[in-house]
Formats: C-alpha cells, sequence, structure tokens
C-alpha cells in the first residue's frame, strides 16, 4: 500500500478516511486532526494556559505532545492515585516523557490529601464505586489546580472512541442531561471553574496509538485494575464491529451528534459555593469534600 | 514466529509467509482494536510476514 499523498510506503491504512499514509504525512495527518478540532469547536486561544491532564496513558500523552506541536502553551498535570503498580508505573512514564519533550508537569497525590489512603480504600470506605471516587477526585482537584495557578483551560485525552462510547450509552439510557452536557467544549460557567476541552475528538483511538507507537511516545499500556467488565467497555466493542463493517460510522454518529445537539437541552444548574473549600457545587457540601468528611470520621472512630 | 503482546514473547507456529490481513483472522483480532508492528514500525494489512519475523501486537482499546 502507497501513501496517497507521495506514493512512499505507507505504514497505516484508515477505512474511515480510504486513506493510506507514510510516516510523514500520518504525523501531518494527526495534527491536522487535531487543529481540525480546536477552530471548528472553538476549544482554545491561541497563547492561553493549558493544564494537560495527563494519566501516562496513550491518549494523554499524544494530546500534550501534539498540542505542544501546534505551539500552545502547556503544562502538565499528574495525580498519583495510589493504585499500587498501576500508578508507580503510569508516574514512571509521565515524568520520563516530560522530561523527554522539555513539557512542566506538576504532581499531587491523593495519599497525602487524604491522610495516607488511596482510591480503592477511599471507595471503600464510602461505599462508592471506585471510578466514580476516582472521577470525583480527579476532577476536582484538577480543577482546583488549574484555578489557583493561572490556568484557563483544562485539556484531556479523551478521544472519538470514547466520546462514541459514552454517547451510545447516553442514547441506549436516554440520559437527557448528560446528552445536553456532553461536548468537546464546557465554557467555564464560574471564576472558580476551568474551561475544558477535549482536542483529540476528532481522532480515533486506533489513530492515536498508531502515533504513540510510531513517534516513540512511550505509553503505559496497562489498563487501570478497576476498569474492566464494565458496560462501558462492551459497548466500545460493539461499535468497532460496526465500524469494522461500515468505517465512519463512528465520525458520523458523533459529529452528527454534535451538529444536532440543539435537539438536547443543557440543563440549567444553580452553582452554589461550597461551605466547606468555597468550589462550585450543586449542593451545600461538595462531593469532594463529603468524601473528605468520612474518611475523617473513619479516622475518628478507629482512636 | 515470535511476538510480543504485553510485554511477553510467544513463539506462533507459523510455518509459510502470511499475509498481516491473514494473521488478523487467524489470531481472530479486530483491526479496529489491535495494531500488528514489524521490527518497531506499523505494518499495513496488504503486507507479508515471514515465519522468523518479530512481531510486536498492541491493544488500543482503553477504558477511558
Ligand atoms: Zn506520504
Ligand atoms: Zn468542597
Amino acid at each position: 500500500m502507497k501513501c496517497k499523498i507521495c506514493k512512499e510506503d505507507a505504514i497505516i491504512y484508515l477505512p474511515s478516511h480510504n486513506l493510506a499514509l507514510c510516516e510523514q504525512h500520518f504525523f501531518d495527518f494527526c495534527k491536522r486532526r487535531v487543529q481540525k478540532a480546536i477552530k471548528r469547536y472553538n476549544l482554545l486561544d491561541e497563547g492561553e494556559k493549558i493544564l494537560v491532564a495527563l494519566s501516562g496513558g496513550k491518549d494523554s500523552l499524544t494530546l500534550a505532545y501534539l498540542l505542544k506541536e501546534l505551539g500552545y502553551k502547556i503544562e502538565g498535570y499528574y495525580i498519583d492515585l495510589g493504585i499500587e503498580e498501576y500508578s508507580e508505573r503510569s508516574k514512571e512514564k509521565v515524568l520520563n516523557f516530560a522530561d523527554r519533550y522539555g513539557i512542566k508537569v506538576h504532581i499531587e497525590q491523593v495519599k497525602e490529601l487524604f491522610w495516607g489512603y488511596s482510591i480503592p480504600q477511599i471507595a471503600y470506605i464510602t461505599r462508592r464505586p471506585a471510578c466514580s471516587v476516582c472521577g470525583h477526585i480527579k476532577r476536582y482537584l484538577m480543577n482546583r489546580f488549574g484555578y489557583e495557578n493561572g490556568f484557563s483551560a483544562l485539556a484531556t485525552g479523551h478521544n472519538l472512541d470514547d466520546e462514541v462510547g459514552v454517547l451510545f450509552g447516553n442514547i441506549i439510557n436516554w440520559k437527557m442531561g448528560y446528552l445536553g452536557r456532553q461536548s468537546p467544549l464546557l465554557p467555564s460557567t464560574n471564576r472558580k471553574l476551568l474551561k475544558k476541552v477535549k482536542p483529540l475528538v476528532l481522532c480515533g483511538e486506533r489513530e492515536i496509538a498508531a502515533f504513540a507507537l510510531t513517534y516513540g511516545i512511550d505509553y503505559i499500556e496497562m489498563e487501570c485494575p478497576h476498569v474492566k467488565g464494565s458496560t462501558y467497555l462492551y459497548n466500545k466493542g460493539l461499535i468497532n464491529r460496526l465500524e469494522e463493517k461500515s468505517p465512519g460510522s463512528k465520525l458520523r454518529f458523533y459529529q452528527g451528534f454534535l451538529e444536532n445537539k440543539h435537539l438536547f437541552k443543557e440543563e440549567d444548574v444553580d452553582l452554589k459555593e461550597c461551605e466547606v473549600c468555597g468550589y462550585p457545587t450543586t449542593s451545600r457540601i461538595c462531593t469532594f469534600c463529603n468524601i473528605r468528611r468520612k474518611i475523617k470520621e473513619r479516622i475518628k472512630g478507629q482512636t | 514466529m515470535e511476538v510480543t503482546f504485553q510485554g511477553n514473547i510467544q513463539n506462533l507456529d507459523i510455518p509459510h509467509k502470511i499475509k498481516v490481513k491473514d494473521l488478523y483472522n487467524k489470531l481472530g483480532l479486530s483491526p479496529e482494536e489491535y495494531l500488528i508492528l514489524k521490527d518497531g514500525k506499523l505494518i499495513t494489512h496488504d503486507k507479508y510476514l515471514d515465519p522468523e519475523d518479530k512481531i510486536r501486537i498492541v491493544k488500543v482499546v482503553s477504558g477511558g
């Protein structure tokens, strides 16, 4: 197979674009896809200070790499979740990446903020699913760090497959509120809330992995041990069967949704300031502070 | 054929040269979910692999 642009030997064929590309032109292609998402969905302004959430996986590292390549002003942010081997290895990948590409990275540790408790322990004590606790804590900490350090945008590595998987789940269950909110751009609705952007939404998971492997971005292949067996992963499998039969389905499904987003009204949420920490929340005390309170009670009960 | 998958090396009994596309089918791998590299480089599905080749298989699906 030859590159459609230069006729050199192709390294990858992209069925959804009916496009075979060589190493050089695949690089340009990925860069353009990110630039296209940023422009089309109005995600970022040049010169704005962007905090990139780094997990050590292919998506977040590729995102940081491409944003830097496109000339955006980025710094990285990593949360050590305290999930044993997974956290140790992912942290190492992030630090090596940051060092190699000259990206400043900030690290916060869950154990330091929760009196020595890790995500699995916090999940157990608060009787919440680990992924839900983890999601809440990550979102809260990233936002707080970004706000306190003068960032205006928080970029995450959600890719086309992630967004399509979530969209599919939300439609199957007709989660109208979630459908109204699902977007590559969540504008800041409060001075203490950073704008959230997903510049990889037009890039498929396969393309991102291919990019990382081809250009030497060393990422953690290991999955977080808590994720396996979810409906979400099952849905991703179903969607991949569809994509194989009918290439381009994912892109059509997702882009069509964004074009018709007005059909799903965004619910107005009434934001108050958390009575404990002062960050915006819909209830009296935010979830983060509630989790902390439960952990504190547990510690008191033990002594 | 020497196959590396998630850090483990396995030997695959491939007596003759095989088209990459046919290797996907033989191993039951979805082309959307797995990438195959030969000598560290991606390889398109129309190419052939020799029994002596060293390849790496990478799963691309993540839990989000
Ligand atoms: Zn080319
Ligand atoms: Zn709070």
